[in-house]
């Protein structure tokens, strides 16, 4: 297994490494890129099926001891969104084949691809990691690999929200940085398991420590998982990216952070520990702000990709509301929303890069009659779109019911509420885009009889169509996705 | 008073050193300067982390082993700390490079003028 897990880890890195020397050959380099992704991604089914059966492993790097060296645990829970990660990847990656050359100029193509594989390496390794400091190594290069996905598009705007991106991103990492030297000074530990241990003692005596600590790690993961009133970098730099960029920017790389965060919260602090601190509240607190404000902010935009990047803050809220829950039902919740919310994402970005690709549109009013002129990719979005609103038969319904039945398990009912505000404004910035693309003017319904499938290569209608159809999938069948949720539910904190 | 401050003194020079970049960050329209608050926030985290791993009094780690020795790890941990602030910061030059060439200027304020005035919505220019 640790032969499958290490060329799991260095398939994408060495390939990265070696796409530079083909750089000539672009469309080679992309469907290389796209084979490699997928490659690692059955890798890392393999691994999830080997884990599921088999219970956790870890494997340790240069150092004996998981004490001092570097200590990767490849447990159900990180091998499951190793899975995520790396499937969602390589179908945007396939999407971006036929795309990318719209946004990025033909020299610049294999160092995209160069990029974006070191980016699925480095997330890998933030899945598996069990250790604080590796963590914070492996969030540059996140932060540094992303930047440059947005802005490997020549464009003014591309450059401004790059440098924004970065240097919030710099800052997050230094918050948490100082936060893991707070950790390092109290228990003379990086490990995350020894850091637990070792913190368990001084939970009464270094009360205020552990708080300043958590308080800076906390800020740090929220600035780069752009939890509410740290969202600034992303509207600009999900919407000026290129499709594909966005996709993954919106859809996985936020995912990334967050599954450190829920690594510091039930590996590092335990669910004891941050009810001693009563973190959860704040959590909750944040996370309802979130929901509604980002919804808020949707509202006024009149760019289709401006919307969407809103609207990850919105689903970020959610996701910390399960968090914040501090119950196995909330982490669920939390998880299946994280999922679900990666597939529903890259559908509506993809969907909306056919739209932008195709007909050269991305404003709001302009999608008059797109139902008729791309009607795959706008049933897509329209399914997609439907899912973040919570209709049910789509995954959105199902991961909003399970973090209602969440909070009132908590006792905190009061939550539900807001969820159902948070859904009915999802509705007001997502319906009015279906009903333009399939009411609108009456022109367009004359090219009802002559309907076809729009002209755009079969790589990018086949991405979009399986995230599509796997957005209705999760939501009709969740049943065998929820068994693995909750292995890794188990893993970390024993049982639902 | 006094006592309890020298106790602390790494953590309040660490602390001050992260507000002051802080401030340089947040109060300077300059992007090159805005990368050097950067910096000096990162050196702020540095210090800190390379503080803890003191022991009073100690030798080095290596020679010799019986008396009590500093902490080598946190010295080893910022040693990667500092290749990575390296590379933040050399990208960020390069993307100011860049952002010197369409804009003609390094103040935020003068580019938002230009993102906003001369040119038309930000949100137009995609569908080339």
């Amino acid at each position: 297994m640790t032969n499958i897990l290490l060329s799991h880890l260095l398939l994408p890195l060495i390939s990265a490494a070696i796409f530079p020397l083909i750089h000539e050959r672009p469309r080679l380099v992309a469907w290389l890129a796209t084979l490699i992704t997928s490659a690692t991604a059955v890798l890392a089914v393999i691994l999830l099926v080997h884990v599921s059966a088999n219970g956790s492993f870890s494997i340790v790097f240069s150092s004996t001891t998981a004490a001092i060296g570097i200590e990767l645990v490849i447990s159900s829970f990180s091998a499951l969104f190793a899975v995520l990660i790396t499937v969602i990847t390589s179908l945007i990656l396939l999407f971006s084949i036929e795309n990318i050359q719209r946004d990025v100029e033909e020299d610049r193509i294999a160092r995209y691809y160069t990029i974006a594989l070191v980016l699925v390496f480095a997330m890998l390794v933030l899945m598996y990691t069990n250790d604080l400091f590796n963590a914070y190594v492996f969030m540059a290069i996140v932060a540094i690999t992303a930047t440059a996905l947005v802005s490997i598009k020549q464009k003014k705007e591309n450059f401004m929200a790059g440098f924004r991106y970065l240097i919030l991103s710099e800052i997050g990492s230094l918050v948490y940085l100082l936060g893991v030297a707070i950790l390092y000074l109290l228990t003379g530990s990086l490990n995350m398991e020894l850091v637990h241990e070792l913190l368990q003692p001084l939970a009464q005596s270094q009360e205020i420590a552990i708080y300043a600590a958590t308080a800076f790690i906390m800020i740090g993961l929220s600035i780069k998982a752009a939890v509410f009133p740290l969202h600034i970098w992303l509207p600009d730099a999900h919407a000026s990216a290129p499709s594909s960029s966005s996709a993954l920017l919106s859809a996985i790389v936020i995912k990334a952070y967050l599954v450190i965060m829920i690594k510091f919260l039930y590996v590092v602090l335990g669910p004891e520990l941050v009810t001693q601190l009563s973190l959860g509240r704040y959590l909750l607190f944040i996370g309802v702000v979130a929901m509604i404000m980002g919804s808020f902010f949707a509202l006024g935009q009149r760019d289709v990709k401006r919307i969407l990047a809103y609207s990850t803050v919105a689903q970020v809220g959610y996701i910390i509301i399960g968090l914040g829950l501090m119950n196995p039902l909330g982490l669920f919740a939390a998880m299946f929303h994280m999922t679900s919310h990666a597939i529903m994402k890259s559908a509506l970005f993809l969907s909306s890069g056919v739209f932008i690709h195709y007909k050269k549109r991305r404003r709001v009013h302009q999608f008059q009659g797109l139902g008729y002129l791309a009607p795959l990719s706008m049933v897509v979005f329209g399914i997609a779109s439907l899912g973040m609103i919570g209709i049910p038969l789509t995954s959105g319904f199902v991961g909003k019911f399970q973090l209602s039945l969440g909070s009132v398990a908590a006792g905190e009912s009061w939550i539900v509420v807001f969820i159902l505000i948070s859904s009915f404004l999802n509705a007001m910035y997502f319906l009015p885009l279906l009903l333009r693309a399939y009411i609108g003017e009456s022109s367009h319904h004359e090219h009802l009889k002559s309907i076809k499938i729009e002209a755009v290569p079969k790589t990018m209608l086949v991405p979009v169509s399986i995230l599509g159809l796997s957005v209705v999938v999760l939501g009709v069948f969740p049943t065998p996705f929820f068994d693995l949720l909750d292995l890794a539910v188990a893993v970390l904190i024993g049982g639902v | 008073m006094i006592e309890l401050l020298l106790q602390q003194i790494h953590f309040i020079g660490a602390l001050t050193l992260f507000v002051l970049g802080l401030y340089i960050l947040v109060a300077n329209t300059n992007l090159i300067k805005k990368v050097m608050g950067v910096n000096i926030m990162n050196t702020a985290v540095f210090y800190f982390f390379v503080a803890i791993g003191n022991t009073p009094n100690a030798q080095p780690p290596i020679y010799p082993q019986t008396e009590a020795f500093a902490n080598p790890l946190p010295a080893s941990f910022i040693l990667t700390g500092i290749v990575v602030s390296v590379s933040i910061t050399v990208y960020a030059l390069a993307l100011i490079m860049n952002i010197y060439r369409t804009f003609g200027t390094f103040d935020t304020k003068e580019i938002t003028l230009i993102q906003d005035g001369k040119e038309p919505h930000s949100d137009d220019k995609h569908t080339t």
